[in-house]
């Protein structure tokens, strides 16, 4: 990066929002500040797949779930009565099966959840290989019903699966003991160090993502949005590059609903909802398409006054309308509004190059 | 063995045969041109070249190897590149990053070595920007390589293409229309321009309407006239062959 200001300025706030709600007794905000950065992953990637891409995807909120639903369901099965069998004993002495003690007294033996993680993030881009190649031949409309067909499918069957928990979804997800003494949990007790944790993983996506806008392949992918017959012939090979950003898109969604999880001790089949991935879309429209800063500052923004319940029982109501909002009056997004101040350009500087 | 072998190209839309089986020779390090007048199917017979669409029957090889059929971006990393009659640049790009564009082709980093800026992805970047400067100062461009490019002059805007198409390091350049809708002297520049390319060893495969540009620096012409090739030989003999003449100019010239 040639440019760190941003990014320094962005961990500034993050420190000074910490700070500032701790200090005035409203600590308890950081949970939802924590929450809304977890999907922030998800509407990073997102972002890098519409906005980049130029490939719209109504589906996202299955890849959360399916990256936070493959987690839970790995770390929740017990292993207790084979205890003595050859693969749970290996897994317990090389570190990939761990032991605990439930609330109710039980011995408990799961799934390190960075195992679960592993495999969560395959599950995701597996399946994310596997819906692309064929979605992505489609173009406009006829991909958003796609990718939309895929969500609601994902949804009923997270919905039809007993194993998955039906409606009741999967509670008593452990905690995620990233390092020793650093561990992804909803505990009063550790709400500062989960905020830092969720911000870290936000920051470092974020990182990874404006590096790759500004590499080969993100030069690529803008020439793509440019002009796509003249990028194949200086050889783009565009199908590849909109599948592979499809996937990243993916695992970053996983990895979001992975970690979520794990803070809230379970997940419900609402977040593979198809109103889910209408927010997602709705956020990285609001934002400006292709800015991540825009997709993160709103995601953000959005997600913590839905979390904290300003929007009522018009929650999803509130997302339709902004989505709607932007097409009509602001089709690049609020931040290519005229701002005062030249905020919205300075917003815009880095992630914003892509073309209109 | 001619660089570029076009056997029996064919290709219809609906019931109309823009190409209708054409074979013709592009020879190694020689300008070819490909005239004839409007609908005849010189920019279609480019675009089945290229890939942009697909032939329906007969063959192309280049360099020994047939690239009939396939996708455009692997015929881009056989060496063909091209420039467009109506301008293709990227919108929203600056000149230096359409030019980089063009040397997708002959580099490799990937995604995971972008996110990560691993060292050699950096010095990959360098190479391709510095190799992209020589081709804009080849062009005398170097000092529009930050401005956005579709706010260049029409004649500027041809030239980045050029650049672009040179940035890959082709064998076979494909160049649709390069002088349409320049003055005299841009003309002049371009046919400068195309000889000091082939000079460089490229072959040219050239589509073009300005008849003094085509007999001042063609080697070889090919004439097509709905979708057939009616002659093809040094430029003296095209411009006395009597059905170049008629096609050209009605029947009483002949």
């Amino acid at each position: 990066m040639k440019n760190h200001m941003p990014v320094m300025l962005l961990c500034a706030a993050v420190v000074a929002l910490q700070l500032a709600f701790t200090l005035s007794g409203v600590g308890y905000y950081l949970t939802q500040l924590t929450m809304a950065a977890w999907y922030s992953l998800v509407v990073l990637g997102l972002c890098m797949l519409m906005g980049y891409a130029g490939q719209i995807s109504l589906g996202h909120a299955a890849f959360f779930a399916i990256g936070g639903y493959t987690s839970a369901l790995l770390t929740t099965i017990n292993l207790m009565p084979f205890e003595n069998s050859g693969p749970v004993a290996v897994g317990r002495t090389v570190g990939l099966v761990l032991h605990m003690v439930d609330p109710y007294g039980r011995q408990l033996l799961y799934i390190n959840p960075w195992l679960a993680l592993a495999v969560a993030v395959a599950v995701s881009a597996l399946v994310a290989l596997v819906i692309g190649t064929p979605v992505l031949k489609l173009r406009g409309h006829y991909l958003a019903m796609a990718t939309l067909g895929f969500g609601v499918i994902i949804f009923h069957v997270i919905l039809g699966t007993r194993g998955l928990g039906e409606a009741d979804g999967i509670s008593s997800v452990p905690p995620f003991v990233l390092f020793p003494g650093v561990t992804i949990s909803g505990s009063r007790s550790v709400r500062v160090l989960n905020y830092y944790i969720a911000w870290a993983a936000v920051v470092g996506a974020l990182l990874l993502l404006l590096n790759l806008v500004d590499s080969r392949i993100g030069r690529a992918l803008r020439a793509i949005h440019g002009n796509e017959e003249a990028a194949s012939a200086m050889g783009v090979d565009t199908a590849r590059l909109k599948l592979t950003m499809f996937v990243v898109s993916a695992v970053m969604a996983a990895v979001g609903g992975a970690c979520l999880t794990h803070f809230n001790g379970g997940i419900g089949p609402s977040e593979a909802g198809v109103m889910k991935s209408v927010r997602y879309v709705a956020i990285v429209a609001v934002g400006g398409m292709s800015n991540l800063w825009g997709a993160l500052l709103f995601g953000v923004l959005l997600n913590f006054l839905s979390l904290r319940g300003y929007f009522g029982l018009y929650d999803d109501a509130v997302f339709g309308a902004i989505l709607a909002a932007v097409m009509m009056f602001a089709p690049r997004g609020f931040l290519t509004v005229r701002l005062p101040g030249g905020i919205g350009k300075f917003l815009g500087r880095r992630g914003g190059r892509g073309p209109s | 063995m001619a660089l570029l072998e076009v056997r029996s190209l064919e290709r219809s839309f609906g019931g109309l045969r823009a190409v209708g089986g054409v074979s013709f020779d592009a020879a190694e390090g020689l300008i070819t041109a490909v005239i004839g007048p409007n609908g005849a199917g010189k920019t279609t017979l480019f675009n089945c070249i290229t890939g942009t669409i697909h032939p329906d029957r007969g063959a192309v090889s280049f360099n020994g190897a047939s690239v009939f059929r396939l996708p455009p971006h692997r015929i881009a990393a056989r060496g063909i590149s091209r420039t467009y009659q109506n301008l293709k640049l990227f919108t929203g790009m600056s000149v230096l990053e359409n030019v980089m564009v063009g040397r997708h082709a002959r580099s490799r980093s990937g995604t995971l070595a972008g996110m990560l800026r691993l060292p050699g992805a950096r010095r990959e970047e360098r190479a391709v920007r510095e190799e992209s400067m020589r081709c804009l100062e080849l062009l005398g461009i170097a000092h529009l390589a930050g401005a956005d490019a579709v706010s260049l002059s029409f004649g500027q805007q041809r030239s980045v293409e050029f650049a672009r198409a040179l940035a890959c390091g082709p064998k076979l350049l494909l160049l649709d229309e390069p002088a349409a809708g320049l003055n005299i002297h841009e003309t002049a520049a371009v046919a400068r321009l195309i000889q000091s390319i082939r000079g460089r060893g490229v072959t040219v495969l050239l589509v073009e309407h300005d008849m003094s540009l085509v007999m001042d620096i063609s080697d070889h012409i090919v004439v097509l006239s709905n979708g057939q090739v009616i002659a093809q030989g040094g430029p003296r003999a095209i411009q006395k062959n009597p059905d170049v003449v008629r096609v050209y100019l009605g029947d009483d010239h002949a």
